[in-house]
């Protein structure tokens, strides 16, 4: 008789599930993300540098300049309007821009990390310091953005009033994460050249899924349950729409990355060159914010928590994020606490 | 104000709308079967629409037809009757159609309808998976294209689990759960099947055989690798032809234009395609070789580590099995579907993750990767050297600009600090390119910033005049000034004044790189063969 109930409940709780999903996928007309209004200030080919337009004035006087890693796009900054890392940050009285580095493609193949940090981050960085006329503006780095920012602030430490690192991988020396394993037996001049110079983005994507490999399997499975909701169903399609659209990676920069970083850890060694000139993480003086994520298996805690050894700064601070790599941007204590943290203590220091 | 008819009358409407619309499909799907033309769907909906619209002419001349109900509830009843049997009718109807599709409708009792769907299983099933169908087309719809691909994977994987829901039940009732035995209800190749859709694999399957395959299928390529090196008719004929497909009904004056001049394009390399015939033909069988080798070591190495992966997820069932056979035996309760799947799937990545974490998956995903990617480069430039004599710009030139836009990048950027230095007037030292090598003993930028002073007239061409002009502009260091452009030296000179553009700053940073080094002996040995800072032939 129990089972015999069950039965029922099943083809009930089915004709529910199905009638809310009707509803639900039928209301939905486009998948929309990154919708805080934006202009964009500056462009270098396909690299452009947007503004984020604000209502109100700014209450931290000076800049915040983001640069997103080249993996993946920056649009996980502004997936759902409702929990957005940008507009949240817009809206504590922050100025906020971000590179968007566009998507590489063969004719890419050349480009260089040098391209990237002396050419494209500086040129950004110059063009702000300019617009507001102030001697040094605040960076903020996601991910390999948060490397590419340390490298940067160690060769221009004048031009940077604070930094702030999100995520951010620097000591590359570790078998916890299998991204950092699996790099070590990875031949990457055969793999960037076999493309012909470019990495696709779906063969970076591959690796990710394989970290958690029946995490897709697990977000399919309980796919009826979040269709019963119009803002879950629409949150799990902007996230299907972020996750798809994987930039390819220019082969030269990807190449160094992952020589450099990932087999030789030359950065934390202070052995890292960028033009010929070698990067001391000791030059980082101004003062800095680190900021990792405790339950991240892409960038494990201990790639990150060295960071503040390794600087020369003396006002420097560590700050542990309840969540994964991802949760820290769309989670919902990213929106109640990490964010306006990071406003504070930018206006603290403005 | 408000008539208890309105909303029956609304509701009757929107079910009659809905109604009508869904026995049109219904037909439209169900009516090429040949029945007997007297009780088609089509005739009943016509008997259906003929008496409701005579019904509610005779009503609109005795009045308004909600009065009319609610005066005469005799007509009401009469209205219902019909109604209720022309849905009877139709359902039966509908019943029999969808019988002969294969597809058995439950005996509904309307009175008791949960009552019936224990009593068809199949139909229960029947209608979950529909419905499921259902949602997964509406949902695919709104998904980007890559992810389409996984989900419809995992779906159809998903629901085929469903078939051995019963069986699995079964298991836990009688607790039995051995590996060998789950086995026989599981079987290793559904298993197989079911890791490869979640994973993400492409199943690699009986690699000797797949191997048999591919070796026949290259020889065979390879013997008519003539045929790949086309002959300038066939080639001829078959641009022709994708273009004018490309091109469709709807010929532009400029597509058509396209078209002629490419018509014409392949006429003249024509005589090309005979000269170069064969040594292409020779290029694309070595090619064909290399291929095949790539792709032989791409199957070997997929199986082996397809074959760690599914090993090592072997136990994940029968463990999960077990957990929930030993909660039966306890509480004699059975776990749900979903709850279950969800249990076995954190199992098998559980044991998976075993497999992920060793150092030799690591080496063996590699060795996938690399030739796997071999055979996509190889295949690149088959394809390439196939159509190496048409009018196309190959990925491969692209390579060239690609290499030009760095070289100019560089430069470019070098140019630009050069000038922001020259505007600026700060430190030379900042600058990163152009700047001479320093070996690994040099003070870094840091120090090279700091406020410390060399006495540049040790170098010869500088006198105190020129030291101070160059300490204006920030070269205070003998490391500064090794680092430091000749042109900007030259440039800074010349803005100082007519008299000191006779200075010739060619030496003076390699002369500065001795003095850093605090390599003085050599440093006075070249000055003596230098005058005023010119080199001497």
């Amino acid at each position: 008789m129990s089972q015999y109930n069950k039965v029922a409940d099943q083809v009930v709780e089915q004709v529910n599930t199905v009638s809310d999903a009707m509803r639900n996928l039928s209301e939905v007309e486009m998948v929309d993300i990154a919708t805080a209004p934006r202009e964009t200030v500056w462009e270098d080919g396909k690299v452009k540098l947007y503004h984020f337009t604000r209502e109100t004035p700014a209450t931290v006087k000076t800049p915040l300049l983001i640069s997103y890693a080249l993996v993946n796009r920056w649009e996980m900054m502004d997936l759902q309007p409702n929990r957005s890392f940008i507009r949240k940050l817009v809206s504590e009285g922050v100025d906020v821009y971000i590179i968007d580095w566009g998507y590489a493609t063969r004719l890419d193949r050349y480009k260089t990390m040098e391209d990237y940090i002396l050419g494209n981050i500086n040129d950004c960085v110059d063009f702000l310091r300019k617009r507001h006329n102030v001697p040094n503006i605040n960076l903020l780095g996601v991910c390999q953005g948060g490397t590419f920012s340390l490298i940067y602030s160690s060769l221009y430490p004048n031009k940077i009033k604070n930094l702030i690192t999100l995520v951010t991988p620097v000591d590359f020396d570790n078998t916890e994460g299998l991204l950092f394993r699996w790099a070590k037996d990875m031949d990457v001049d055969a793999i960037v050249d076999g493309f012909g110079g470019i990495v696709p983005g779906d063969f970076l994507n591959t690796g990710f899924d394989l970290l958690k490999p029946m995490n897709k399997t697990r977000k399919y499975m309980a796919l009826p349950e979040t269709m019963k909701n119009k803002d879950t169903l629409m949150n799990f399609l902007r996230m299907e729409r972020w996750v798809a659209d994987s930039p390819s990676q220019a082969g030269e920069a990807y190449k160094k990355f992952i020589k450099d970083m990932y087999l030789h850890n030359k950065l934390k060694k202070g052995e890292f060159e960028l033009g010929g000139k070698k990067v001391n993480l000791k030059n980082v003086k101004m003062p800095k914010l680190t900021i990792f994520a405790k339950d991240d298996h892409i960038v494990p805690p201990a790639t990150t928590k060295p960071i503040n050894d390794l600087i020369g700064s003396t006002d420097k601070e560590l700050l542990e994020f309840p969540g994964g790599h991802i949760g820290v941007f769309v989670g919902a204590r990213s929106q109640s606490s990490l964010t306006p943290k990071v406003a504070k203590w930018l206006a603290d220091r403005d | 104000m408000s008539n208890p008819f309105d909303s029956i009358f609304d509701s009757q409407k929107k079910a009659f709308d809905y109604w009508t619309d869904f026995s049109k499909k219904t037909m439209s799907s169900f009516g090429q079967n040949g029945r007997k033309a007297a009780d088609t769907p089509a005739d009943l909906l016509k008997e259906y629409y003929e008496f409701q619209k005579s019904f509610f002419e005779e009503m609109t001349k005795v009045g308004d037809p909600k009065e009319v109900f609610e005066k005469s509830p005799g007509r009401f009843k009469n209205w219902i009757d019909v109604q209720t049997e022309f849905t009877e009718r139709w359902l039966k109807l509908l019943k029999e159609n969808t019988e002969n599709q294969g597809f058995k409708m439950p005996e509904w009792d309307f009175a008791n309808p949960m009552k019936n769907l224990g009593n068809s299983a199949n139909d229960l099933n029947g209608w979950l998976k529909k419905s499921s169908d259902w949602l997964r087309d509406n949902v695919l719809s709104k998904m980007p294209p890559q992810m389409q691909g996984y989900y419809k994977d995992f779906s159809a994987s998903y629901s085929d689990l469903y078939k051995y829901w019963e069986s699995f039940t079964k298991l836990i009732q009688y607790g039995v759960t051995q590996k060998e035995i789950v086995e026989k209800y599981f079987s290793p190749d559904a298993y197989k099947d079911f890791v490869n859709k979640f994973m993400g694999f492409t199943n690699v399957g009986n690699p000797s055989e797949v191997l048999d395959n591919a070796n026949k299928y290259f020889e065979q390529m390879i013997a008519n690798a003539s045929k790949f090196a086309p002959s300038a008719a066939s080639v001829n004929d078959s641009w022709k032809k994708m273009m004018e497909q490309a091109a469709g009904n709807d010929l532009s004056p400029l597509f058509k234009g396209v078209l002629d001049m490419n018509t014409q394009l392949q006429h003249e390399i024509a005589p090309m395609f005979n000269i170069m015939g064969e040594g292409k033909e020779v290029k694309i069988i070595r090619l064909l070789k290399d291929i095949q080798f790539a792709y032989v070591a791409y199957v070997v190495k997929s199986a082996d580590m397809q074959t760690k992966v599914y090993q090592a997820g072997t136990v994940a069932l029968p463990t999960i099995l077990k957990k929930y056979a030993e909660k039966y035996a306890q509480t004699q309760d059975l776990p749900d579907y979903k709850a279950f799947y969800s249990a076995y799937v954190n199992e098998l990545e559980n044991a998976i993750m075993v497999v992920l974490e060793s150092g030799e998956y690591s080496i063996l995903q590699n060795e996938v990767a690399k030739a796997g990617i071999a055979v996509k480069s190889k295949y690149d430039e088959l394809i390439e050297l196939m159509f190496s004599d048409l009018p196309f710009m190959m990925k491969s030139a692209a390579d060239d600009i690609a290499l030009e836009n760095a070289t100019l990048r560089r430069k470019l950027r070098a140019l630009e600090e050069r000038v922001s230095n020259l505007e600026e007037g700060t430190p030379i030292a900042e600058s990163a390119s152009n700047a001479v090598v320093m070996p690994e003993t040099t003070p870094s930028v840091s120090a090279a910033t700091e406020d410390t002073q060399d006495d540049l007239k040790r170098i010869e061409g500088i006198g105190p005049k020129i030291e101070t002009i160059l300490q204006d502009n920030g070269i205070k260091t003998f490391t500064e000034l090794a680092k430091a452009n000749v042109d900007f030296v030259k440039g800074l000179l010349e803005t100082a004044g007519p008299r000191f553009r006779k200075h010739d700053p060619q030496t003076w940073a390699e002369q500065a790189l001795l003095a850093a080094k605090g390599e003085w002996d050599k440093l006075q040995k070249w000055q003596e063969e230098l005058k005023g800072g010119k080199v001497t032939n």
